[in-house]
Parts: C-alpha cells; sequence; structure tokens
C-alpha cells in the first residue's frame, strides 16, 4: 500500500514524506542495506518536488536511518538499532525501573564555544557553538551522578527551552528532535573528583569516582559527548556478551 | 536620517557571528577563543566574547581591547618602559600573569545593562550606544530572549548613509 502525501495536512510535505519513509525502514519494508528509489522515482511516487524528498532524505541520513554513498545511490543503514536496547537506556529509564525516588537537577543549560580538546571529542571545527548541561541526579535525597554532556548548538537549537527536569535528554533527542542515536562508545575509568564536583557529589576533593564518558552517534555522525562523574558505590555495570551463531 | 527611519531588527547581526562563553571560563580560555576566532577569519569587529549565566541569560560582554588593558595593569605598571616589560620575563610578571590567565571572565566583563528592542528605532539605539560609549548592545525580544546584537559599525552604516545623500 502506498501512503500518499496530504496536501491539507499542515505538516510540512517533507515532514510527512519524511515519516513515511522512517516507518518503511522501521518495518522493515526497506531492508538493511537495501538501496531506496532515487530522488526522481520517489518524486512521482509521492507527487512531491525534488527539494521535498531531497530535505527529507536529508533528514534520514541526518538522523542515521540512510547513508548516501556517492555515485552509487542511498541505502538503508546498518547501524539502525531495535527499540530498547539497553545499552540506550536512559538515568529515567533506569530508575523508574528500580522504583526508586529520583530527581534532575539541571545546573546549567546554556551556550559555549569549545575550549581545550572538546572539538576532538565531539568530531566539529573549533569556532562551532556547542550546548553545554550540566544535571545532577539525585536518589533518595543523595547526589550519585554529575553529568556535563556537550552537543553542536545547530542540530537542537531549541533544547535550550526543554525541560530537562522532567524529561529525558535521550528521549527528547529522539522523539523531538528525530535524532535516534546509533551507536555510543564508552570510556570508563577511576578519577579523582574535582572542588567543585566534590561539593556537589558531597564527597571530598580527589576522592575517587568513575568517570564515564560517552560519545554518541546518529549513523556516521557524532552528536553529543557526555561526562559523567558516579559515586563509586552506587554503581555497578553489568555487561553481557553473546557469541551469535 | 533617512525619511523611513528603519527598526533595530532589519540592521541586528545575529548573536551567533561572536563567540559565546559562559562566565566560569578563565581569562586563559576567552583569549584561546578570540585568537582562534580571529585566525580563523570569522572574527568581528569588535572582537568580543559574549559572556553568559547558566541558563543562557547575556551578563555582558568581553573584547580584546579589554583584554589587552588587564594584561597592561599587570606588565605596565610602576615607572617600567613598555619595551622593557613587553621583553621582560621576570618572575614576577610571569607569575602575575598565570595569576590573571586563571582569573573567570565574570571578574572583568562589561556588565549588560542596555537593551534593545527589535522594534526600536535605529536612532533610539543609536542615542544609546553614543550615549554610553557601547561598542555594542543587545537586542532582547520581550525583554527576554537574546535575538541579536548591534554594533558601532551598523550605527555608522546607516547614519553615514545621510552623507552621501547630502
Amino acid at each position: 500500500m502506498t501512503v500518499i502525501i496530504d496536501r491539507d495536512n499542515p505538516k510540512k510535505l517533507y515532514v510527512q514524506l519524511l515519516e513515511i519513509l522512517k516507518g518503511k525502514i522501521e518495518r522493515g519494508e526497506w531492508a538493511v542495506d537495501s538501496q531506496i528509489p532515487t530522488e526522481d522515482d520517489l518524486c512521482k511516487m509521492y507527487e512531491v518536488s525534488k527539494a521535498t524528498v531531497r530535505q527529507a532524505v536529508a533528514e534520514l541520513e541526518r538522523t542515521g536511518y540512510l547513508l548516501k554513498q556517492q555515485g552509487r545511490g542511498t541505502f538503508v543503514c546498518k547501524r539502525v538499532i531495535p527499540e530498547g536496547l539497553s545499552m540506550l537506556t536512559s538515568f529515567r529509564e533506569l530508575m523508574l525501573e528500580a522504583k526508586v525516588v529520583f530527581s534532575t537537577r539541571v545546573l546549567a543549560q546554556t551556550v559555549l564555544m569549545p575550549t581545550d580538546d572538546l572539538d576532538l571529542k565531539l568530531n566539529i571545527p573549533e569556532d562551532i557553538h556547542v550546548i553545554y548541561l550540566k544535571r545532577l541526579r539525585v536518589v533518595d535525597d543523595e547526589p550519585i551522578l554529575l553529568q556535563e554532556s556537550y552537543l553542536p548548538y545547530h542540530i537542537c537549537p531549541q533544547l535550550l527551552q526543554d525541560d530537562l527536569e522532567q524529561n529525558s535528554l535521550l528521549e527528547i533527542l529522539e522523539n523531538k528532535y528525530q535524532i535516534r542515536i546509533t551507536k555510543v562508545q564508552e570510556f570508563i575509568e577511576v578519577a579523582p573528583v574535582s572542588g567543585d564536583e566534590g561539593n556537589l557529589l558531597g564527597l571530598q576533593p580527589g576522592t575517587p569516582a568513575l568517570l564515564l564518558e560517552q560519545r554518541f552517534f546518529a549513523g556516521t555522525r557524532e552528536i553529543m559527548y557526555t561526562r559523567s562523574l558516579k559515586r563509586p558505590e552506587r554503581f555497578r555495570f553489568f555487561i553481557e556478551r553473546e557469541r551469535k551463531t | 536620517m533617512p525619511d523611513q527611519e528603519k527598526q533595530v531588527r532589519e540592521i541586528m547581526i545575529d548573536v551567533f557571528e561572536f563567540p559565546h562563553v559562559p562566565y566560569w571560563f578563565t581569562l586563559r580560555q576567552v583569549s584561546g577563543i578570540l585568537k582562534k576566532s580571529i585566525h580563523g577569519g570569522k572574527c568581528l569587529r569588535p572582537a568580543a566574547a559574549l559572556i553568559f549565566d547558566e541558563k543562557y541569560n547575556l551578563l555582558g560582554h568581553l573584547d580584546i581591547q579589554d583584554i589587552l588593558q588587564y594584561i597592561g595593569n599587570v606588565t605596565l605598571s610602576g615607572e617600567k618602559a613598555r619595551q622593557d616589560i613587553l621583553a621582560s620575563s621576570d618572575a614576577e610578571t610571569t607569575h602575575l600573569l598565570s595569576e590573571l590567565s586563571e582569573k573567570p571572565v565574570s571578574s572583568f566583563l562589561h556588565p549588560s545593562r542596555l537593551f534593545a528592542d527589535p522594534e526600536d528605532l535605529v536612532s533610539k539605539a543609536a542615542e544609546l550606544m553614543l550615549g554610553n560609549s557601547l561598542p555594542i548592545l543587545p537586542v532582547l525580544e520581550n525583554q527576554k530572549k537574546l535575538v541579536g546584537i548591534v554594533r558601532s559599525i551598523e550605527i555608522f552604516e546607516y547614519l553615514s548613509a545621510a552623507f552621501f545623500r547630502a
């Protein structure tokens, strides 16, 4: 069945087309690694202009659903990950699952320029504006996790207005901005907390804490770098390995 | 003055033309950001950084003239001659400069106290800027949201147009 574009729908044409194409990928109608129809074919199929098709395809590429290969065409991306994979479980989901009383305090939600090696960690030019989020996670009235996140400003400028005390950042990225995280690189080490970090976490400066650095990707594009300091006695990492037969 | 006077929104520039920094960044970090901006060829005049708080409220700005002034206060004080000091590497100056570089920009910024509205006439913005010797004037929508910046350059271009019509 071909879903058609509804021109009376207040949604922009490219958004409607994007939703149709995304549905095809998510339902498996367009298999991973398969080539999608050409621009001309999509224009004919949905009776829209090339500009509309380009905008929808570019957005799907940006959010990791599609991958353009020069001279070959556009393909459904291998990196699409099924819903609910544990690596993308947000703090909020974890806490709800554990049925503990938790809260998030947003300590900063502002914009800055990359300094030190942040441009390398985010894989961006050094003159790009970056959204900076600093959140303190509190469980049973005890601060347990201090999280600093950095995202290129231009990918989701409205994030500065979003309520991050009540909502999960990962959910907002996926549901509101259609930025689908498809890969996370994690680096774990033990690091001493600074004076400021110690004050916030209720630890003496220099106390060892678990430092988790994460780089989030949508397709091939890096979306966010996060640095989390965790009180070591409150966390346990669980890693499961399974051989694919 | 032109017959149909323009509104501020027509001449203001995008705030993202300027580097943004939070108030806790050090003078060294901000100097590094301004240097990159200058070397990258994207730097506007005045070469300034906008300083924000944790909630992305504009607190003020800092430009390279200010930074030079503070460096000058450390290195060019007393009776020492400028050329001697700039060539000097004495331990005390090095120590003072190191201390200065690690101070937060909140200690140095020009606080933003005067603002324009996007719908203000350019002459009103010009009056504010000229009357208060402001190199830049932030533009706030609904007295809250920062939407642009007016610089002396925009005011100059607008007002000096009269020379060529005379």
